[in-house]
């Protein structure tokens, strides 16, 4: 595949998608993110592109995720005020659930007898996709996998997180945010804006301070359990 | 056009600065996310009012996130094999070690049940 095939086609299953998500009425199961990627898959199996011939091609833009991420420090620098406002329930909370998120993946994981290279792509699974494509990418995982499988549980989160604050009596925007941010991560917070735009910035603050604490933990906790 | 270019090279010059110190002094961390932390220095350092122009920018950047996301997230393609190996253990990975942390996460954060419901 030319890069200029390459990249016409990404532009294309792109805008394809953006336009789907848009005469959808915004459905949350047709989010640009998931249909996008599958768009691409379909384009691959329907002309026989190796997928690694495309990847090499496409290598432009691929390299443009790296910089929307390091412009991730954005939302995080604008709501530094919540930080201040709130700092104690904020690192608590931070502290107890970047832990759990991980060490209860690659538990089960190992529990299941997975391979190595998946309890390392499902242990960073609650960040934000990008952060998870450079955790599994530095740390010997499967990136593309990991993506996948990152989107799968901001979903869980988006479609289940508010029914399980509903039962457990919880309607403050404040652990409501957190919860949902620190564990589902863009794609719960594009929900959890929609519940009020108080809960929306909280979980957009714990994604991003999740995704920097896992970063900082993985090199960690990845040793303890005999992996990396 | 010029203007939003020359945020693009700011904010790029910090991803490529982050690999290279990343690599350089041997960080376990990855390249874009040390990256992520100087830029996030920068723009304290910057200040509000002279930051607004390349946080304008790139918000942009993030809108698009989904269109950066393709080259990556296409790859399953080339692991189908692992999906049809190890699927259901995946999901009941995905489904438990989600559901704790988030149940974790608003019993620490909301302490006692909201007396406003």
């Amino acid at each position: 595949m030319t890069p200029l095939e390459a990249i016409l086609a990404t532009l294309l299953c792109f805008l394809a998608a953006h336009g789907l998500y848009r005469v959808s009425g915004h459905q949350p199961w047709l989010q640009p993110v998931i249909t996008g990627i599958l768009f691409m898959v379909i384009v691959l199996l329907a002309t026989d592109t190796n997928y690694w011939s495309y990847f090499d091609s496409a290598q432009a833009i691929h390299t443009l995720l790296g910089t929307a991420t390091v412009a991730l420090a954005i939302p995080l620098y604008e709501c530094r005020h919540l930080i201040r406002q709130h700092i104690g329930p904020i690192f608590r909370t931070l502290l107890a659930t970047g832990i759990l998120a991980i060490v209860t993946a690659i538990v089960l994981a190992q529990w299941l007898g997975l391979p190595d290279n998946l309890a390392i792509t499902l242990a960073p699974k609650s960040v934000t996709t990008p952060f998870a494509i450079a955790l599994t990418e530095s740390f010997g995982g499967i990136p593309p996998l990991s993506a996948a499988l990152v989107i799968v549980t901001g979903m869980i989160v988006a479609l289940a997180g508010p029914g399980i604050a509903r039962l457990a009596g919880i309607s403050n925007p404040l652990p409501l945010g957190l919860a949902m941010g620190m564990t589902g991560h863009g794609i719960a917070t594009a929900r959890a804006f929609e519940l009020s735009s108080e809960a929306g910035a909280f979980s957009a603050l714990a994604m991003g301070l999740m995704g920097i604490y896992t970063s900082l933990l993985l090199p960690w906790i990845l040793p303890l359990f005999g992996l990396h | 056009m010029i203007r939003t270019l020359s945020h693009i090279a700011t904010i790029a010059g910090f991803q490529w600065l982050g690999a290279a110190l990343a690599q350089h002094f041997s960080i376990p961390l990855p390249g874009v996310i040390l990256g992520m932390l100087l830029f996030l220095i920068f723009l304290m350092l910057a200040g509000e009012k002279r930051s607004a122009p390349v946080r304008n920018t790139g918000k942009q950047l993030i809108k698009l996130l989904p269109l950066w996301f393709i080259p990556a997230g296409a790859g399953i393609v080339a692991y189908s094999h692992v999906l049809a190996e190890y699927g259901w253990q995946l999901v009941f990975v995905l489904l438990v070690a989600t559901f704790i942390p988030f149940v974790t996460a608003l019993w620490i954060a909301g302490g006692r049940r909201d007396p406003e419901t």
